[in-house]
């Protein structure tokens, strides 16, 4: 066996025992596994039912492009501008001295950066309950769309570093400097992971601006701060994911009563498309600034109270919801011709599920602080929304019941309380980890 | 100042401390040595309330999670905590705002001190390494604590800064602040330490206070207990 070969499977073979000896990580392993199992089943009942009729699978089709293009774009926009790396730092400073075939190391980059694009594709799998239920297509598609997702990723990585390359020049130590500065950039991003810090893509230029805070005296220097540094990492108000969660969602809507065969009323698909934003919401809220400040002491150190200290550190948070709730709530108003008791029924909906959403990333900080892995502190994130949203759900549907609203259909009333007890138990969500920055784990080193 | 007692810290099966107890009085400077991985840093984080623990660390007679101990205590930990999107003058204005201080005249002379004043309006971001954890120390300063702990505080700093935090430590000593130090440079605290403890795999391996007259260097005791070079002299072991 060769070098490159044995160290391959090594890599392989250490990363899947890696699962057996961390008990979190089996755990997640099954978790996904019966999630799949799960959708699978659910999505073959839902096509049993009698009268199922599928929506046209030229949607499913243009999702399916939309998710390989905007990877492949946001790859090579990246990649081009930064550099594209194949390899790790232990790669570089190892392979690249050794006298290994050079043709050989970079032929073993790209069959681990396939792999781990591979590995990622498996959420696909996911959404077997989505594309049969709804679309009425199978494996095959999910297995295509799969492969376009692991094509697209891999061919974007492969012509931003070429373009990159013939950027700097094209000598071969240009092509090791190349390398080396694009895995340097990738590297310090895990390093960053791999101490629970969040790396933030900071603008190459910054603008100064004045400099000096305007207020803040205690708790509250930390929101005055924020201030200053989303002003020169240029996150105003919407960042990027945010802004992307509200263009998809528009956009759903749109395709839904715009393309293939529209619904007679549009107020009729409002909880399918309020179902499919608050998906993508999920992903969109995060704990904004309050996730780099969990990364550093002073947070933890400073004497003040830390409830207080938690308010002002989420207090920035307060415009980006608003300004996200308005512009989906109105969007989706305009797109689905609702009235604006409506319209401004959806904006409270939409500011709920933002404070479920922060709730539960807080909760998540708070019990599992040490945990550094992305992808368990993002199932723990979602076993917490369910957590949370199980009581609002019960209640909501034996409100519903209960109380009839003569303006709204029956799944829009569940949707009306669900929206309405989101805030109760997000605020006690809120009060249970009141002293979270008391009890840290800061566990970095 | 600083009392511990019975403090254990475990992650997962590790134990990194394992029933620690010790304490750091006003006007002295104690220095905590070890191999690495023998536990310094997570007694230090445990200190700063970074880490959950068990046991009691108490600073002014306060539990250290309240903000009353939180106002006496400075940590400058091991890795300089900069934020990339403040200017040098910003961060000591954010500390002054955050622990409530008004008075700019001493983070003015840290800056002038720490040859730091000329870099006022550059971001965290564009500072080197050694810069970075200049500003990391001024940072704590800044709030005058009565316990400052530093968790291997020369590291990365340059010939004129390491003889300023050098000239520091005497001068905060001589004001009554208590002082914790973690590090493994045994030559650049041998002129003014006053206790040491000596951790192994999470315990105390021995706890010395300096005797004036001793001939024994910090070196000599800290080979002589981790190497096993000479026999322990008679002392204030445990």
């Amino acid at each position: 066996m060769s070098a490159l070969q044995y160290l391959l499977f090594t890599r392989l073979r250490n990363s899947l025992r890696e699962f057996i000896r961390k008990p979190v990580r089996l755990v997640v392993l099954l978790v996904c596994v019966a999630l799949i199992g799960f959708t699978i089943f659910a999505g073959n009942q839902a096509s049993l039912e009698e009268g199922h009729t599928y929506r046209s699978a030229t949607e499913l089709y243009l999702i399916i492009a939309g998710v390989c293009v905007f990877m492949f774009a946001s790859i090579m926009w990246n990649g081009v501008r930064k550099g594209a790396t194949f390899f790790t730092m232990p790669d570089v400073l190892l392979l690249f001295p050794s006298p290994l075939n050079p043709k050989g190391v970079m032929f073993y980059g790209m069959i681990r950066s396939i792999g781990m694009y591979l590995a990622i594709s498996l959420f696909y799998l996911m959404q077997y309950s989505t594309v049969h239920g709804v679309y009425g297509k199978g494996f095959p598609t999910l297995i295509v769309a799969m492969l376009l997702f692991v094509a697209s990723t891999f061919l974007a990585n492969f012509l931003s570093f070429q373009i990159y390359r013939k950027k700097i020049g094209g000598t071969r130590e240009d092509y090791y400097e190349a390398v080396l500065s694009a895995t340097e950039v990738s590297h310090s991003a895990v390093v960053a992971q791999k101490e629970g810090r969040t790396a933030e893509i900071i603008p190459q230029n910054i603008k100064l601006g004045s400099t000096g805070f305007t207020k803040g005296r205690g708790a509250s220097a930390f929101y005055y701060k924020h201030k200053i540094e989303n002003r020169r990492g240029r996150k105003l108000f919407l960042n990027m994911w945010s802004l992307m969660a509200i263009i998809g969602s528009l956009a759903f809507a749109f395709v839904i009563t715009r393309v293939g065969e529209p619904p007679e009323d549009l107020r009729s698909v409002l909880v399918g498309v309020f179902t499919f934003a608050t998906y993508l919401q999920l992903f969109s809220v995060a704990m904004g600034r309050l996730s780099f400040e969990l990364t550093k002491p002073y947070v933890y150190l400073v004497p003040e109270e830390p409830f207080f200290k938690l308010l002002h550190c989420l207090r920035e948070m307060i415009p980006t919801s608003v300004i996200d709730a308005v512009a989906v709530g109105a969007g989706l108003g305009i797109i689905l011709g609702l009235d604006p008791l409506m319209t401004l029924l959806l904006v409270i909906a939409r500011l709920s599920f933002a404070m479920v959403f922060t709730a539960a990333n807080i909760a998540v900080a708070r019990i599992w602080g040490g945990e550094t892995s992305k992808v368990i502190v993002m199932l723990l994130y979602l076993a917490v929304i369910i957590v949370m949203l199980i009581p609002a759900v019960a209640a909501a549907i034996i409100f519903s019941t209960i109380i009839k609203l003569s303006f709204l259909t029956a799944g829009q009333t569940i949707m009306f309380f669900l929206a309405v007890l989101n805030i109760p138990v997000s605020l006690a969500v809120f009060y249970l980890c009141r002293k979270m920055l008391d009890h840290a784990e800061l566990n970095n080193s | 100042m600083l009392k511990i007692s019975h403090v254990t810290k475990k992650y997962k099966k590790l134990v990194a401390n394992d029933d620690l107890s010790f304490a750091v009085e006003p006007g002295k400077v104690s220095i905590l040595l070890g191999p690495n991985g023998a536990g310094k840093s997570t007694i230090i984080k445990c200190i700063a309330g970074l880490l959950r623990f068990e046991g009691d660390i108490t600073i002014g007679g306060f539990a250290n999670s309240l903000p009353e101990a939180k106002a006496l205590l400075g940590y400058v930990p091991e890795m300089p905590a900069v934020y990339d999107l403040l200017t040098v003058g910003e961060h000591l204005e954010f500390i002054r705002r955050a622990y409530k201080v008004d008075d700019e005249s001493y983070t003015d002379r840290l800056l002038q001190m720490f040859e730091m004043d000329d870099k006022i309006n550059k971001l965290g971001k564009e500072l080197s390494k050694g810069m970075q954890q200049k500003l990391s120390i001024l940072c704590q300063l800044a709030h005058k604590p009565k316990l400052l702990i530093f968790d291997e505080p020369l590291v990365g700093l340059d010939p004129h800064a390491i003889r300023e935090l050098k000239l520091l430590f005497r001068e905060l000593k001589a004001d009554g602040v208590a002082i914790l130090i973690s590090t493994h440079m045994l030559d650049s605290v041998e002129d003014y330490w006053d206790t040491t403890h000596i951790l192994i795999n999470g315990k105390f391996a021995a706890q010395r206070s300096n005797v004036p007259g001793e001939k024994e260097s910090l070196e000599e005791l800290f080979f002589a207990i981790t190497e096993g070079g000479k026999a322990e002299k008679a002392g204030d072991s445990e």
